[in-house]
């Protein structure tokens, strides 16, 4: 086999044997070394060369950079996912007549769809959704984001946060930890505008808090406009009068020169 | 000039009240004779001098009044000269002859005898413009150039071409209502049949024409019919049974067709080389193998490699043909030398036979080489084709499901199309890229490369419908709504009739993009002719949408499942879902002061473990977006709705009447930018007489403003 070859297997199995054991310091600079021992395989994308071991290096560049990818969720780096992730697409899209399908490849896409979602980049969302093939909507992980987003969608919060017990991959909980905290900004915001008031324990409940401690720290801190009062929180200070009509004069005045330029052009 | 005409006038009444006395008459005294002479003498020089100040008078008025009657000034002259001569002398009974000359001249009767030159120039102009609208303009250069038989092509189609295009017959049978119930009509001039016998003389008097001239809508007909090269257009279809008059051989219009391109590239002008274009195109459904082959023989010189290419593509058919072609009479159409227009157009009739027939690997073999051919010119009579021959490469990869091999040369010729300069093929380029791009569902990658591509006016009014529609999806894709349904129902709008099945994919598109946006498209948008059947899935489904029904909505959508991954609305389609649950919430909350929430998740047919909770986040999300008015009681369960007041009283007619006013505004622009006017039409007539005087003209107006302007100050 080619001597390349046999030291980056060799240093692939010590980066998952410390990565098995959660030593990130070493499973990290393991990593960088990897990547620059891959770099000098011209087999892998993106120039995809014809050479003997092609089948070979292929797999084993796809197989690092989905553990580069979990390992930077389990450091809670969403930078160094985004940079993975990106190195591992060709590997999904591309290689598809040259080594067979592997078997993380639907959780991590998954994965990558969910950390979109919590970024709240909705647009990248939909069009990576666009990239599956139809069967992929299938698999039990992609499901599970689709219909995530659903529901985040539609305002369905409660489904969200159940959906957190339910999830397909244990790589998952970081993710559904920050789209809690998301859910729990929007409900707080929707509230606002939907109740007049609310008794504490059926806020502490909806907004997910265990304590009424917890409550009134999250309240003071992002809400200081709700008032608490004999065991109730009032959304709204006052009922806002109706707001007297005053007639946007700005923008009635652009409006009105725009017409009579235009009128004027009108010979 | 009152003066000088009282002091004509007064002179000659002088004159003549002198004239009589003046002759030496009877015999008398001998001692009056000096004195009489000196009389005499006297007499006359005053005449004289009457006369000359009469003649100087007349001269200057009258070329005055000729100056001011522009109709030349020395003829003035001369008539005022004469007509003052005139009035110093003459009896009394010519002197009211010699008031009405003076007064005459005066007013400029004498003198003003047509009409303005610049009059008759501008009618002139009209005249010539509405006798030849398709005239292309600058015939002098052409006819220099070219041969005979050319030049008859030069003043329009040839006739043989004029009588090969195909023609509707219009009979009693057609006169009666068709299968829409609507009569038949000329497709280009929209004249409908009334009566048999009046049809005819109808179409003609309709065009301004005599019976001899051929009618010019058929020429246009034939240029509008085929341009549109969409690949899921459908052949345009006549209303009435067309028969083809018997034509002259395939193989004569392709040499004309030759001859119309050799005169494009020799006088580099590329409307030559676009009409070459829509003429082959006309050409296309009756193209042979021998035709082609024939035809490539005689135009390409046999040692090229082209030309061998070329034959070993083309099948050859039985040659006992040939005889007959070469026996029939061949207007000497010579082709100088091997221009490589002449070359580049073979391929693309090769390349177009080669489809038709359905030979795709060929085809294929075809394509490449003209593009590495194409990769060595740069001469901007071949856009034209080049443009076309690309749009064939990627076609036929299309259909053998090989895009994803030529984006890498499609790529290429875009940056060497920049570099060019040459902007229709950059144009077509670009969609060509994009449409590969969207095939694959690689919306990124395309938005990426559209953004970054140079973007300029459009040449072409079917590049630019393209370029919308795949703007449009790509919008779509990410979620911008509003921008992309403008520009999806801006290609709808902007292409031509015939193309219907693009327009049916845009509409379809467009239908998916209201209905995101929380509109329902109006019914007539469903009952487009034509598009009816096509557009039925997705009528079912704005009725799910509007009726705000999930159960509904999942039916349909499960129904047409098939239609909706064909065209790869799949996606859009799941999106919906939110808007029917929208759509529905905001029916309870219109027609309901107060309903609990576990009626509205029954309602709203939500099937989760927990209704209730779901409908309440639901509902606590509606109105914090804003689409219903309303507050959640949680310790009751319902939701009591807010009063909805008159939307009259808040700023939502102003934006609405600003939005229509601006769009009407902005399409008066936009067609005042659009009008064309003739080119040059009004120039050709003029000699060089006229031009001097309308020269002339020009600068005494000037004069005469700049004089008016000083008297201003």
């Amino acid at each position: 086999m080619d001597p390349k070859l046999v030291e980056v297997t060799q240093l692939f199995s010590r980066f998952k044997a410390a990565f098995a054991r959660n030593d990130f310091d070493t499973s990290v600079g393991l990593l960088s070394q990897l990547k620059v021992l891959l770099t000098k395989f011209p087999s892998l994308p993106p120039s995809f060369q014809q050479t003997p071991n092609a089948v070979e290096e292929l797999k084993i560049a796809r197989d690092i950079y989905e553990h580069a990818v979990v390992l930077s969720v389990k450091i809670e780096d969403q930078d160094a996912f985004e940079r993975d992730f990106c190195q591992l697409k060709p590997y999904y899209m591309d290689t598809c007549d040259i080594i067979p399908q592997s078997p993380e490849e639907y959780p991590i896409l998954g994965l990558n769809l969910l950390r979109l979602l919590v970024q709240n980049r909705i647009a990248e969302f939909h069009t990576e959704l666009e990239l599956l093939p139809v069967n992929a909507l299938e698999n039990a992980c992609i499901k599970h984001a689709v219909e995530l987003e659903q529901s985040f969608m539609e305002g369905a919060y409660n489904r969200v946060l159940s959906a957190r017990q339910a999830v397909p991959h244990e790589t998952y909980v970081y993710f559904m930890d920050l789209l809690a905290k998301t859910v729990r900004d929007e409900l707080a915001g929707c509230s606002e505008k939907g109740y007049d008031y609310m008794s504490i324990t059926e806020a502490k409940q909806m907004l997910m808090f265990s304590s009424d401690q917890e409550l009134r720290e999250y309240i003071t801190e992002e809400h200081p406009e709700w008032e608490i009062k004999d065991g109730c929180v009032f959304f709204q200070k006052a009922k806002e009068t109706q707001p007297c009509k005053e007639i946007p004069s700005l923008q009635v005045i652009n409006q009105t020169l725009s017409y009579a330029r235009e009128l004027e052009r009108i010979v | 000039m009152e003066a000088a005409a009282a002091a004509a006038a007064a002179a000659s009444r002088s004159s003549y009240s002198y004239s009589p006395v003046g002759l030496p008459g009877d015999g008398g005294s001998l001692s009056r004779l000096p004195a009489r002479v000196a009389g005499a003498v006297a007499r006359g020089v005053v005449t004289f001098v009457f006369a000359t100040v009469g003649t100087i008078l007349g001269a200057i008025t009258g070329g005055l009044i000729g100056l001011a009657t522009e109709s030349g000034m020395v003829r003035g002259t001369g008539i005022g000269a004469i007509s003052g001569a005139g009035g110093g002398h003459g009896g009394r009974r010519l002197v009211r002859g010699h008031l009405d000359v003076i007064w005459s001249l005066l007013t400029g009767r004498l003198v003003r005898e047509k009409v303005d030159p610049a009059v008759q120039n501008a009618v002139d102009s009209q005249m010539n413009a509405a006798d030849s609208p398709f005239r292309e303009s600058a015939p002098t250069l052409s006819e220099m150039f070219d041969t005979g038989a050319a030049a008859a092509a030069a003043t329009g189609m040839p006739m043989d071409a004029i009588a090969a295009l195909p023609v509707a017959r219009f009979t009693h049978h057609t006169a009666a209502a068709d299968a829409h119930g609507e009569r038949a009509g000329c497709s280009v001039c929209l004249q409908v049949q009334r009566k048999v016998a009046q049809f005819g003389s109808d179409l003609l008097e309709a065009e301004g024409r005599t019976s001899d001239e051929a009618p010019i809508h058929l020429v246009a007909a034939a240029a509008a019919m085929t341009d549109v090269q969409m690949s899921d257009s459908e052949p345009q279809t006549a209303a009435a049974p067309v028969s083809a008059a018997p034509a002259p051989a395939v193989l004569h219009h392709l040499k004309e067709i030759a001859s119309v391109i050799e005169a494009g590239s020799l006088s580099k002008e590329v409307r030559w080389i676009s009409r070459a274009v829509r003429l082959t195109v006309a050409l296309r459904r009756r193209l042979a193998a021998r035709d082609v082959s024939t035809f490539v023989a005689f135009v390409l010189p046999a040692s090229s490699d082209a030309y061998a290419r070329l034959t070993s593509l083309v099948p050859k058919e039985d040659e006992t043909e040939m005889d007959v072609d070469t026996a029939a009479p061949a207007t000497q159409i010579s082709i100088k030398h091997g221009l490589p227009e002449i070359e580049i157009y073979c391929y693309l009739l090769v390349m177009i036979f080669l489809i038709d027939q359905k030979k795709y690997d060929d085809a294929k073999a075809c394509a490449t080489a003209s593009i590495a051919r194409l990769k060595n010119l740069n001469r901007r009579t071949v856009d034209v084709l080049a443009s076309r021959l690309y749009f064939y490469y990627s076609y036929v990869h299309e259909l053998t499901n090989s895009l994803a091999e030529i984006r890498g040369s499609l790529l290429a010729l875009h940056r060497m199309a920049t570099l060019h300069r040459d902007e229709l093929g950059q144009e077509t380029l670009l969609n060509l890229l994009l449409r590969n791009y969207l095939h694959y569902n690689l919306y990124d990658q395309a938005e990426k490369l559209r953004s970054k591509a140079p973007r300029f006016e459009a040449h072409s009014n079917q590049q630019f419908c393209r370029y919308l529609f795949y703007l449009g999806k790509i919008r779509t894709i990410q979620l911008e709504y509003t921008d992309a349904k403008e520009s999806l129902l801006q290609a709808a709008r902007k292409a031509p009739i015939t193309a219907r099945g693009f327009r049916i994919q845009c509409n379809k598109w467009a239908i998916i993009v209201r209905l995101l946006l929380g509109e329902i498209p109006e019914r007539t948008v469903f009952m487009q002719k034509g598009m009816k059947q096509a557009l039925t899935p997705y009528f079912e489904l704005t009725n799910a949408v509007r009726i705000g029904d999930l159960e509904l909505f999942r039916a349909v959508a499960d129904k047409f499942a098939s239609t909706f991954s064909a065209d790869r609305t799949r996606n859009l389609i799941v999106r919906l879902r939110h808007n029917v649950i929208r759509t529905g919430l905001r029916n309870i909350s219109i027609s309901y002061s107060r309903i609990s929430l576990a009626d509205i998740a029954k309602k709203l047919r939500l099937d989760s473990e927990n209704p209730v909770a779901d409908a309440e986040s639901i509902v606590a999300k509606a109105i914090r977006d804003g689409a219903i008015d309303a507050t959640i009681d949680h310790a009751n369960g319902w939701m009591v709705s807010k009063e909805t007041g008159d939307v009259y009283s808040t700023n939502e007619p102003q934006i609405a009447f600003n939005s229509r006013i601006a769009f009407c505004l902005n399409m008066h622009n936009e067609a005042v930018k659009a009008m064309r006017f003739p080119p040059n039409s009004h120039k050709e007539k003029e000699s060089a007489e006229k031009r001097r005087e309308r020269l002339q003209q020009e600068e005494e107006l000037a004069k005469h403003m700049a004089e008016e302007d000083d008297d201003d100050f």
